[in-house]
């Protein structure tokens, strides 16, 4: 796998791999610490630099070489960031400490470490000090005074570093998700802005926020869709927007279809609602004791979204089918909902893709505190039913084989929620 | 600095690879500049560009260029840079995002020549529609990927943005969101909590999913095109528009169907185009369209004709053929009087004749109530653009225009002043017989014979009139022969009212001593062709000589023969 697609985040080390470099670290830190306090030849140390070398054999399997980076507190196993694991709860601190104390951007192993150099090198790590006026130096001369075969080491601050660290490349596929997804809630936020004040929405600033989350959704479906239920009542409107694009994405994913679908569908999801900036916020949010006067005014956001997106000067395909999601998708296959209109006007597949996600998201996320919102499994059974007659029975059918990537939030919030709370 | 495994490690030979790579990536972005996309230089430049590239590719598996804004960086050496921004390609990179780019090894031509295209169309685009990030995103390109940041968010958003990652990066879900990822172990291992259902108990087998409704799913989305998507936009906002009960969305819905015209116009579709402009004219015919509403209504018709979507429809202008003539101008023909200018302007610029013979006609159905506008366009410096003018005016047939067109009469240009005869004669109005009674004066022989034409073409008492004062007119033997015989014939052409006269030149009562005029005549009577000139004209031609009995004899063999005597 070559360097940059490990970067993107579209590739990375397989878990098995990612398991055996975080114990192979493991285990040199054990060295380390072993270095200061007891003898080179003590059996504890001899036994740990052995498991060392026979973990370093396993992962030599599939690769020539074993590359450690370090780059500013995280470590990067083949160059892709390493995940430690939740249960697992290791940290490298020790090791990241004395790697930047002496100077080391990346250590390299090759199949010619013996046990006894993997031993020497993990002690060479502790003997540089802060007063070495060049410790990379002071460490390529201990490396050669003791003979270290297998392991080569890069000196750290490159200008790549330098210039990876700047532009905030070096995100996990978690972080690039949270980013992406604050930044479609911005985005979004700044359309429905813009749209009260009868400005045109910014078409480039919509396509590059729903690129990002498609690329999150391909890269990781889990992350991605675990941020859905990162709900805020007092921005309700944003945050289910990002949630039904996000939704949406996953679903259209797993249909098979190409990146710039998706990314059409991604666009349409995220503004399916943009037509709600004129229904005020405390009847958007309304969910008993709804009266007819706040059904009319939300029964228009569909027109009012066309209304909205017909100012874009320039629309392309996108932005068309984002036209039709925003008046279509309250609209069911059986010719209910609404808008009710004549038989010329049926809901295409943006639609009914966004009427899913956007049933979905209703009923996982609630509004207020007052309202208590369904588990996954029910919200899936609500939809199942659905599909019978409202619903395209063929898109429920896989939106349900979703379920092994949707989060299940009230089951989050009412047990694990007190469990962690409870620990100390 | 140590030791093995720098990935970009380099000598001095690939460096200059890798510079003639990117100056020959920059050759083919000048290329595209240059020539349109089917010149062959083009695929010349793209395939030098392959042939430098693959072997380097094949050696180093990949080329990861990091992009600063004005060059592009290397092995931590700049292999390109350009300090001209509009020409830089280092630059164009930067200006959208693009921080490292990567070429990797089985990259094929399509590719470069699709990367250099998104390059060379982001220079151009519209920076508030798209970039080059999604250019090349849309592209989904294989063996080219990129990592880009967010440019396209301005400071304040960035530094918005950073402050909720920072707030919440671990939102408040009393749990690390990321986890969640493992969360199916980890409830039942760690927690001895129940696992969560199977996904087959949600709702129908995913696995009994069929596959040929997916794929249906799949083709129905694929085969959504954007002409499909125009069509499902513009019947809702036909929709929205008849129902509309505030003037805002009326606005918002027709303007965009306006903009839906100007697509199909562009993509050469006018009977679609045609469609939607009729319908707009529909809510126009309304009875309960509110005053507002109308005013609203037309003023988005009247931008159908603004010069930017009028000019759109010079694309289809070559290799016109008579069906396309057609359609174009049942699309013109619906456009509003404010397009009267730029089409005028268009037609001043078509060096192409069945061209400005359409342009002609659909200036003729749009201005031919809007007088005004026209007259700015007689005066215009340009005689071909009051050429144009004219024969539109006359193309109208409305005699509204008469005082319009008396503008021309004394342009200097014969040429104009002959088309200010023919427009007379198409208008066929009374009131343009005494324009062209001056116009038979004219120094210029096409003038004066156009003007004949169209007094015949008038035809009438004042037509008579005028032509009968000049026959009778002593100044009128000064005139060269052929016009004396071709006003005589066409006095003659007026009917049975002239006969009289032309008996009376034929039998010497009038211009007695003017032989030839006299035997011009019989050209008038030879029009008139009733029993009585027939008569005459045989019993001139039995009797006497010289030029009356040839002139008779001739007359009636035209009269035979059915020919045109002038």
């Amino acid at each position: 796998m070559t360097r940059e697609r490990r970067r993107t985040g579209t590739g990375s080390t397989k878990p098995s791999e990612n398991r055996m470099a975080v114990d192979l670290l493991d285990r040199l830190q054990v060295l380390m610490r072993n270095a200061e306090v007891e003898a080179k030849d003590d059996e504890t140390t001899v036994q740990t630099a052995r498991s060392a070398r026979s973990i370093l054999e396993c992962l030599l399997e599939d690769n020539d070489t074993v590359r450690f980076d370090v780059i500013s507190d995280c470590v990067l196993f083949q160059e892709a960031r390493l995940n430690t694991g939740s249960n697992t709860a290791k940290t490298f601190d020790y090791f990241v400490e004395r790697m930047i104390a002496s100077g080391i951007r990346a250590v390299i192993l090759d199949d010619s470490a013996r046990s006894v150099d993997i031993r020497d090198f993990s002690a060479a790590l502790t003997q540089i000090d802060d007063s070495c006026r060049d410790s990379f130096q002071e460490m390529k001369r201990l490396l050669k005074f003791e003979k270290i075969n297998g392991i080569k080491i890069t000196e750290r601050k490159t200008e790549l570093d330098e210039f990876y660290e700047r532009n905030e490349l070096l995100l996990s596929n978690r972080e690039m998700a949270h980013r992406a997804f604050l930044s479609a809630l911005y985005v979004v936020g700044q359309a429905v802005e813009y749209g009260i004040a009868g400005a045109e929405v910014k078409a480039r600033e919509v396509k590059r926020v729903v690129e990002s989350v498609v690329n999150c959704v391909i890269a990781d479906k889990k992350s991605t869709l675990a941020l859905t239920h990162m709900g805020d009542y007092d921005e309700h409107l944003y945050h289910h927007s990002v949630n039904v694009c996000v939704l949406s994405v996953a679903l259209a994913d797993r249909l098979g279809l190409p990146k710039p679908v998706l990314g059409e569908i991604g666009i349409a999801a995220l503004l399916h609602d943009i037509g709600k900036r004129c229904v005020a916020p405390k009847i958007v949010n309304k969910f008993e004791d709804v009266t007819e006067y706040d059904w009319e005014q939300i029964r228009r956001h569909p027109e009012t979204g066309v209304q909205v997106l017909a100012q874009i000067k320039k629309p392309d395909k996108a932005m068309l089918g984002t036209m039709v999601a925003a008046y279509c998708h309250h609209m069911n296959i059986d010719r209910t909902g609404y808008p009710q209109t004549d038989k010329a006007i049926r809901p295409n597949l943006t639609s009914r893709v966004v009427r899913i996600a956007d049933i979905y998201d209703n009923l996982t996320n609630a509004r207020s505190d007052a309202m208590k919102p369904y588990s996954r499994d029910q919200a899936l059974e609500i939809i199942r039913e659905k599909s019978a007659s409202e619903l395209d029975p063929t898109l429920c059918a896989v939106f349900a084989d979703l379920a092994d990537v949707l989060p299940d939030t009230p089951y989050l919030a009412e047990t694990l929620q007190g469990a962690t709370t409870s620990s100390p | 600095m140590e030791t093995d495994i720098n990935p970009h490690r380099t000598e001095k030979a690939q460096t200059s690879k890798v510079e003639a790579i990117l100056n020959q990536i920059a050759l083919v972005l000048r290329d595209m500049r240059a020539y349109k996309p089917e010149n062959p230089e083009i695929l010349k430049s793209l395939r030098a560009c392959l042939a430098q590239l693959t072997p380097f590719l094949q050696q180093n598996a990949s080329l990861t260029l990091l992009v600063e804004e004005n060059a592009l960086v290397y092995d931590e050496k700049v292999v390109y840079s350009c300090a001209e921004k509009l020409d830089s390609l280092a630059f164009v990179l930067y200006r959208d995002g693009i921080r490292l780019i990567t070429f990797r090894a089985g990259i094929a031509a399509d590719e470069i020549e699709a990367f250099t295209r998104a390059v060379h169309d982001a220079r151009g685009a519209d920076p508030h529609q798209a970039d080059l990030v999604t250019m090349l995103w849309e592209k989904d390109l294989t063996h080219i990927t990129y990592r880009a940041v967010d440019t396209y968010l301005d400071a304040g958003a960035r530094e918005r943005i950073e402050g909720l990652v920072n707030r919440s990066a671990k939102p408040d879900l009393g749990w690390d969101y990321g986890d969640v990822v493992l969360s199916r172990d980890f409830f039942v291992n760690e927690l001895g909590l129940s696992p969560p259902q199977s996904e087959t108990e949600h709702g129908p087998d995913p696995k009994a999913i069929g596959k040929a409704d997916v794929k249906t799913l799949v083709y129905e989305m694929l085969e959504e095109d954007e002409q499909v998507l125009l069509k499902r936009c513009t019947e809702i906002c036909f929709r929205i528009a008849g129902m509309a009960d505030n003037d805002e969305m009326f606005d918002a819905v027709t303007a965009f169907l306006g903009t839906a015209c100007e697509w199909l116009v562009a993509s050469g579709d006018f009977s679609s185009a045609c469609s939607i402009v009729s319908g707009l004219r529909s809510f126009d015919g309304a009875t309960d369209l509110s005053a507002e509403k109308r005013a609203i209504l037309l003023d988005n018709i009247g931008r159908l004709g603004e010069k930017r979507r009028i000019m759109q429809i010079t694309s289809h202008f070559n290799h016109l053929t008579e069906s396309r003539v057609e359609e174009i101008f049942s699309y013109l023909e619906l456009m509003d009087p404010v397009a009267v200018g730029p089409l005028c302007e268009l037609l001043a610029e078509s060096d192409d004749r069945p061209v400005r013979y359409l342009l002609c006609r659909a200036i003729s159905i749009i201005g031919r109530e809007d007088q005004e506008r026209m007259r700015q366009y007689i005066l215009d410096s340009r005689w071909y653009v009051v050429r144009n003018m004219v024969l539109i005016m006359g193309m109208t047939g409305r005699p509204e225009m008469i005082p319009v067109l008396q503008q021309a009469l004394t342009h200097s240009e014969p040429r104009v002043r002959k088309e200010l005869a023919r427009a007379l004669g198409r208008i066929k109005s009374q009131e343009g017989i005494e324009i062209l009674r001056t116009q038979l004066n004219d120094k210029v022989k096409p003038v004066r014979s156009a003007a004949l034409t169209a007094i015949r073409d008038i035809g009438g008492n004042a037509a008579s009139s005028v032509l009968r004062d000049i026959i009778k007119g002593k100044s009128f033997r000064k005139k060269p022969l052929d016009e004396r015989k071709d006003m005589m014939t066409v006095y003659g052409s007026l009917g049975r009212g002239s006969f009289e006269l032309l008996r009376s030149i034929l039998d010497g009562k009038v211009h007695r001593w003017d032989k030839k005029t006299r035997a011009c005549a019989a050209y008038g009577l030879a029009m008139i062709g009733d029993n009585e000139s027939v008569q005459l004209l045989k019993t001139c031609a039995g009797k006497g000589g010289g030029p009356m009995r040839h002139a008779a004899s001739d007359a009636l063999v035209g009269l035979e023969r059915g020919q045109d005597l002038r």
